[in-house]
């Protein structure tokens, strides 16, 4: 299991299009893969889960993998929120 | 796979399809849309639904998603009901339809009730702390 906690840079937060980016990535993957704010729990294969954590700038959230290709996964993830999900700001 | 067809009132139904095309950031085949307005022909339009579940159908069903029931798209719609191929949702939301685009390779009565359920568990009254 791997365990990354991430701020969300980008200035729109998990939102709708973000969310849909994450969600074709995280499901490229095998592994299971869990986004968690607070006491809320996303999978994040599944989009309309991950938009209702409601997840804004500055937020944070611990992200889980676990399974057969969880490192590749959570490389790729966390590069994904740290290129701002493709977006300017 | 299922397919996905929007009767709605004016462009409701093509403005939520615009709108899912925005954020999966490509044009969705698998959803297209009918607009009925006030002065349509309701058998032309019967007739064009008609032709379009036929022409979308691959098989595996499709759900047709329209906006408030007892009202004329609602109506029309209820004679192209078919057990197990073609259903009708009404109330339809953004929240439902991405669920439903998202729901690759399931079978038509999974992603019915994913998609309801969806659609309600987006109705909420939004605090701040969301």
């Amino acid at each position: 299991m791997i365990k990354k906690k991430i701020k969300i840079i980008n200035k729109l937060g998990l939102h709708a299009r973000a969310s849909s980016k994450l969600t074709e990535l995280a499901n490229n993957f095998k592994c299971d893969i869990k986004i968690k704010k607070g006491s809320e729990e996303a999978d994040a294969k599944n989009m309309m889960d991950i938009l209702m954590l409601s997840a804004n700038y500055n937020s944070k959230v611990d992200i889980i993998f676990s399974g057969s290709d969880e490192k590749k996964a959570s490389n790729e993830i966390e590069k994904l929120f740290l290129n701002y999900f493709g977006e300017d700001e | 796979m299922v397919r996905y067809l929007l009767v709605t009132h004016g462009e409701i139904g093509q403005a939520l399809a615009e709108c899912a095309y925005q954020i999966f950031n490509k044009k969705i085949d698998r959803l297209e849309c009918i607009s009925i307005n006030p002065k349509d022909d309701i058998d032309k339009k019967k007739y064009l639904i008609s032709q379009t579940i036929n022409r979308i159908d691959s098989g595996d069903g499709v759900i047709i998603f329209t906006d408030i029931i007892g009202a004329t798209p609602c109506n029309i719609l209820k004679e192209f009901i078919v057990e197990n191929k073609v259903s009708v949702l009404t109330g339809v939301n953004l929240a439902m339809i991405i669920k439903a685009l998202s729901s690759n390779n399931k079978p038509l009565e999974s992603i019915i009730q994913e998609s309801l359920d969806s659609a309600l568990d987006n109705i909420l009254k939004v605090s701040q702390d969301d």
